[in-house]
């Protein structure tokens, strides 16, 4: 009895010694299983949360097909291979610029990539048309910005791609990408969109970041369409808490989240604003378009009077230099007396490994009556390459 | 023989243990949810800030504080831009955050020294200012050293519509008195888990 109370209370030791050695194991786990699902979060909040993951692929299936026709437009058609079309990939260009590609594998099937640029590579909410290798049949593709609202509200579509003429009876070679917004100074202008369509039209979930990839067998067309709506941690900055230059102290003023002349003072204010590395700025590897949101007021809208500008600088930390990447300009985006915010898509890669990223505004009026205004900025990285 | 034994001493200290055991584990794993969610943090010196245009002849920079100039008096603005680093966005949404605020203030009551700051909003599209939360360092104790006094106001940061930035304004009408911002730490504490 003796021997086995000691034999007990040995293993109950030893279990107790285990216990205490296992207890920073465990908790390890336990801390690293939080901070994975703490960057599995890290992507969008609640709002986001029905769009389709960065970089999953999306199938047909996910898609919903012409009722009238049962093909999906951009689809291959049998034995209609374009015999004109060059094989291989597109010499590879700086700027976005949409393509397409004959795929190696399988024959007569291509891929395109689809950008919200013109043929020069300037952003455009209407691009530029260009033909795809192989004919496939018509219609329209339509990117949803929630994938809970019903495919007929147009105020709910982001995108549309418009295969040939856009009639699902017809076959044809040409693709055009239409975005919200249709290159007028209303953001959510719809004018460009077709008309809703059922049978001419499959709908697709927008992804965020882009790509959003469209699979109409054997083809692949991806749209690197710009989601408008913010990701979760965008880089933001009040105007008021920019640091001014040393030649602006005696006429600069801070006014809640703006910055501006003050009052009966005129001149060029000069602010600077240092731009960190928040998730929303470095989460694609690399990107290929960056939105950049500015909230201003400018009375002027010819810039004679007053006039905000504002330049992006990036400058190497280990080769130094300082370029340009963005300029904002106050001048042709209306004239007024009250705050206006303007949203612009950049073919811009905040990639800070490498680079630091500064802003240098310019706030400028020669008659105080006039109004000019920096209120807030916000960054982010819109489409590109997802990161591994 | 072994029916004579006296199970009782080994069932306790394995209860015990077990007690333990879990004890420990949740300990460990509370303390590091706790330093899992302020590690990412948005912090900032109150050396750092923007001070207003109308305070520059008063206000100085030192050390990591901001304060006013050596026998100066009058009160003077900071502002403080809020970024959207990974604490500060951590729920889906989120209930409650913490802000840390490290301050001197030798006057409890306020009337010749006061430090207060506002932590605001502004809608990226429609703009407005809203204050969503305010420190006073009114009541929280005074004296000559600083302090760190802790909130946990409910509130949810939204990013994608919204920029933050603090407004604070540091106030003394005798130059004997303390009334320095040495640092601000934000991060959202509690809330619904992103999925």
């Amino acid at each position: 009895m003796r021997k086995n109370r000691r034999s007990s209370g040995i293993s109950l030791l030893a279990t107790l010694a285990a216990s205490v050695l296992l207890l920073p194991v465990l908790g390890s786990a336990v801390a690293n299983a939080q901070r994975r699902l703490a960057d599995e979060s890290e992507i969008f909040k609640a709002q986001q949360q029905e769009r389709v993951r960065p970089g999953t692929p999306i199938t047909a299936q996910q898609t919903q097909v012409p009722r009238s026709q049962g093909r999906l437009p951009g689809s291959g058609v049998e034995g209609a291979a374009k015999p004109e079309s060059a094989n291989g990939p597109m010499s590879v260009t700086a700027a976005p610029i949409s393509n397409c590609a004959s795929n190696v594998s399988p024959p007569n099937s291509h891929t395109c990539n689809m950008y919200e640029t013109d043929a020069s590579g300037n952003p455009s909410e209407i691009s530029n048309v260009i033909n795809a290798p192989n004919v496939f049949s018509n219609g329209y593709l339509v990117l949803k910005e929630n994938g809970a609202i019903a495919d007929n509200v147009v105020s709910n579509w982001s995108d549309v791609l418009k295969f040939g003429d856009g009639n699902s009876s017809n076959t044809g070679t040409s693709l055009q990408l239409f975005s919200k917004g249709c290159n007028t100074p209303n953001p959510n202008d719809t004018s460009c969109f077709p008309a809703y369509s059922a049978a001419d039209m499959a709908f697709l979930v927008e992804s965020n970041p882009g790509p959003s990839v469209y699979s109409a067998a054997p083809n692949t067309y991806n749209i690197y369409s710009v989601d408008d709506d913010a990701p979760a941690r965008p880089w933001t900055t009040a105007g008021s808490a920019g640091q001014h230059d040393e030649d602006s102290a005696e006429i600069v003023r801070y006014n809640s989240f703006g910055v501006n002349l003050a009052t009966g003072k005129t001149g060029a204010v000069h602010m600077r604003y240092n731009i960190t590395a928040v998730e929303g700025i470095s989460r694609l590897c690399p990107a290929s378009l960056s939105v950049i949101r500015t909230r201003f007021r400018n009375s002027d809208t010819a810039g004679n009077v007053a006039r905000l500008t504002y330049e992006i600088r990036t400058s190497s930390i280990s080769a130094g230099g300082n370029t340009v990447i963005y300029t904002f300009d106050s001048n042709g985006r209306g004239g007024g007396s009250g705050f206006k915010t303007a949203t612009e898509t950049m073919p811009i890669d905040f990639n800070f490994t490498t680079n630091m990223y500064w802003i240098e505004a310019t706030l400028f009026r020669s008659s105080a009556a006039e109004f000019s205004d920096l209120g807030t900025i916000q960054i982010w990285e819109a489409a590109g390459t997802p990161c591994p | 023989m072994e029916r004579t034994r006296k199970p009782f001493f080994s069932t306790a200290v394995l209860a015990i243990a077990a007690i333990a055991l879990v004890a420990g584990a949740v300990g460990l794993v509370s303390t590091r949810t706790a330093n899992a969610q302020a590690g990412k943090s948005w912090t900032a010196a109150g050396a750092t800030g923007t001070i207003d245009d109308d305070s520059l002849t008063i206000a100085q920079f030192k050390n990591f504080a901001v304060t006013l100039n050596a026998g100066a008096t009058g009160t003077v603005r900071v502002r403080y831009n809020i970024t959207a680093v990974d604490g500060m966005n951590q729920y889906c949404p989120a209930s409650s955050s913490t802000i840390k605020t490290r301050f001197r203030n030798s006057d409890n009551a306020g009337g010749v020294a006061r430090l207060r700051y506002e932590l605001k909003v502004t809608n990226v599209l429609s703009g407005g200012s809203t204050t969503l939360y305010t420190f006073d360092s009114n009541g929280i104790s005074a004296g000559s050293s600083f302090t760190t006094a802790t909130a946990t106001p409910a509130i949810d940061f939204d990013w994608a519509q919204n920029v933050y930035w603090i407004d604070a304004t540091l106030f003394r009408s005798s130059a004997a008195e303390f009334c320095d911002l040495g640092a601000i730490q934000i991060w959202e504490n509690a809330g619904s888990a992103c999925p």
